[in-house]
């Protein structure tokens, strides 16, 4: 388990490695590693990696981070491994709140606050069907209730595009939209990070929490846990993180769906520790993609959103498929 | 108290006028036919539904205005089945009974709390079982694991919710010498039960739940028609009237018990469904 734990690790740090060094300028890894850490040098080399490639790949690690513990936050409260931010429709409403902030031309900083706001009223939405009439979460309701939030957001944003946004701003935002990090500078990432950390940190201090929830809600009161309460916080807590990433990179979906799936299979049980492997696991897939986004077709880059659609789709109709028993049986 | 029902028509009370006590080291059978609200008012009993009015009370104490933690301490609730994630082991639920005496963020058990969950292991005949998990479980065994976790809650009253529910005759009778055992630690238990024969072995006392029709109510009510011990409440006129069904009483003088035997369904009753209809 511990070695599973460490490889994990390494995977980690090779992986980052390798998108500093590939891209349309190779470098040599050993180089990359020198530039990081001394100013001197090839002066192209360390605005290539210090200023482009080093917030682009901790954006792509912040962004898998928080797409896949939110998603395993939302598998938790749904008591569903199909839940996902994407497919729950939160991560459409917190880009309605992006969108709105891009338009209304509040500076970057309010962005996530602003996808938060979106994000939650999104999961407000979306609880409150999925729930209704009903004991716990109906999984069948919950994901087409994300359909439907999903494709009202979607007109909603283009509508305000095209009423109120420059052609520019337009463009801007369908980028930003199909799942892009290219351009991502420190100072879009650094205010939105401490987001991302803020609902990190509920995740882990509500390890116990998700323990008795996943016994069901009549259980974990019975054993004295605020069932309410703590389901309002750890759902706080998942729509911050999704719409942290969001104000990052746009819409990337199936991470969060993805991820907490893998982990669950390569490694141990435990909620702390399958957060803490989720959350890897999730910034390996978005590094690979950003990679491949970078590498694929030379002098030009494909959105990171497509490339994990495409990557994360086949795998959530397998994953329906083989879970279909499960979804008629609630 | 009562129970309402939400609907957008007139509330209907689903159950009503109840008024039952438990005391430390009774046990309080609760029984009726199907749909006559037993699983409203234990939920009640278990601070999982609000009575619409009326109270429930704890030594004096509005269980409503008691802290979810002390409740938790005082009251634990067996579910009748529990729709566990698969991969949690026996040692793992049971620890979670531990979690009204913990901290709130602490996973860790103080050593006083890996000696309660064993205790409670013990006590339900799980010790050896602990690394299993629970879909691995036999109905019996997983029934025991849900009152092993009840248990190292150390409250002082349980719930039980059909505890003898899917299980067959040698389970039933395990749960029962369960039942007995925490019985006499002076612990207090109501628990549903729908089989008159076990509820006249352990029961201190019987509370008899059935409907009411009411004139002008679409809905019967329900509530309690008869309590009190075995012997005055599980009498034949009373039953035939509550369950609608001809019943033999025999006495087994090799163990000493009176036996119930439902014999056929009563004649009345089929009459007064179909005017109904």
């Amino acid at each position: 388990m511990f070695v599973k734990f460490i490889a994990l690790i390494l995977f980690t740090v090779a992986i980052m490695l390798v998108n500093l060094c590939l891209g349309d300028l190779t470098v040599a890894p050993l180089e990359a590693i020198q530039t990081l850490f001394n100013n001197g040098g090839n002066s192209e080399i360390h605005d290539v990696i210090v200023g482009i490639r080093l917030p682009r790949l901790l954006t792509a690690f912040v962004v898998g981070l928080a797409l896949a513990t939110s998603g395993y936050l939302l598998q938790a409260l749904s008591r569903n491994d199909l839940a996902d931010p994407y497919l729950t429709g939160v991560s459409s409403g917190a880009a309605v709140g992006v969108a709105c902030a891009m338009l209304l031309k509040f500076d970057f900083q309010s962005i996530p606050f602003f996808a938060f706001v979106g994000g939650i009223t999104a999961s407000f939405f979306v609880a409150s069907i999925a729930r209704g009439g009903g004991h716990g979460v109906s999984v069948a309701k919950l994901l087409l209730a994300g359909i439907a939030l999903s494709s009202v957001a979607g007109a909603l944003i283009t509508l305000a595009m095209t009423t109120f946004g420059t052609q520019l701003m337009a463009q801007g935002l369908y980028l930003w939209l199909l799942g892009g990090i290219s351009g991502r500078n420190w100072q879009e990432l650094v205010p939105t990070v401490c987001y991302t950390a803020v609902g990190l940190i509920v995740a882990f201090a509500a390890a116990k929490q998700l323990n008795l929830l996943a016994l069901g809600e009549e259980t974990a009161s019975s054993l004295g846990l605020n069932v309410g309460r703590s389901q309002l916080i750890i759902l706080s807590a998942a729509v911050l993180l999704a719409s942290s990433a969001v104000a990052l990179s746009g819409m990337v979906g199936f991470v969060g769906l993805v991820a907490p799936h893998l982990s669950r299979r390569l490694f141990g049980r435990g909620v702390r520790l399958q957060l803490l492997c989720s959350g890897l696991t999730g910034a390996i897939l978005v590094l690979f993609s950003d990679l491949l986004a970078r590498t694929l077709s030379p002098g030009q880059e494909l959105p990171l959103g497509t490339l994990m659609a495409l990557i994360g789709g086949p795998f959530f109709i397998y994953l329906l498929s083989s879970s279909l028993d499960q979804v008629h049986s609630h | 108290m009562s129970y309402a029902t939400k609907s957008n028509a007139q509330a209907v009370n689903i159950i009503e006028h109840i008024n039952i006590s438990l005391e430390p080291g009774q046990v309080l059978a609760i029984q009726g036919p199907n749909g006559s609200g037993k699983s409203t008012m234990m939920k009640g009993l278990a601070r999982q539904l609000k009575p619409s009015c009326g109270t429930i009370s704890i030594d004096g104490q509005n269980i409503w205005n008691m802290n979810i933690v002390d409740f938790a301490r005082q009251v634990a609730y067996v579910p009748q089945s529990l729709e566990t994630p698969n991969e949690m082991t026996v040692n793992e639920l049971v620890r979670l009974g531990r979690n009204p005496h913990q901290n709130w963020w602490s996973n860790q058990l103080s050593k006083a709390d890996v000696a309660t969950v064993s205790s409670a292991l013990d006590r339900c005949g799980l010790t050896r079982l602990g690394q299993k998990k629970l879909n691995e479980l036999s109905g019996g065994e997983k029934q025991r694991a849900l009152i092993a976790m009840a248990l190292a809650q150390e409250p002082h009253f349980i719930l039980m919710d059909e505890p003898t529910a899917n299980l067959d005759f040698r389970y039933q009778l395990e749960v029962i010498a369960i039942i007995k055992e925490l019985k006499e630690q002076k612990i207090g238990i109501a628990t549903i039960l729908h089989d008159l024969n076990l509820s006249a072995r352990i029961a201190d006392k019987i509370a008899l739940v059935a409907g009411s029709q009411t004139a002008g109510s679409q809905i019967a009510s329900s509530t309690i028609v008869a309590q009190g011990t075995p012997q005055e409440v599980l009498k034949e006129d009373l039953l035939r009237a509550v369950f609608a069904v001809e019943l033999a009483f025999v006495h087994d003088s090799k163990s000493n018990l009176d036996l119930y035997v439902p014999i056929s369904i009563s004649i009345d009753s089929e009459n007064k469904s179909a005017s109904q209809t």
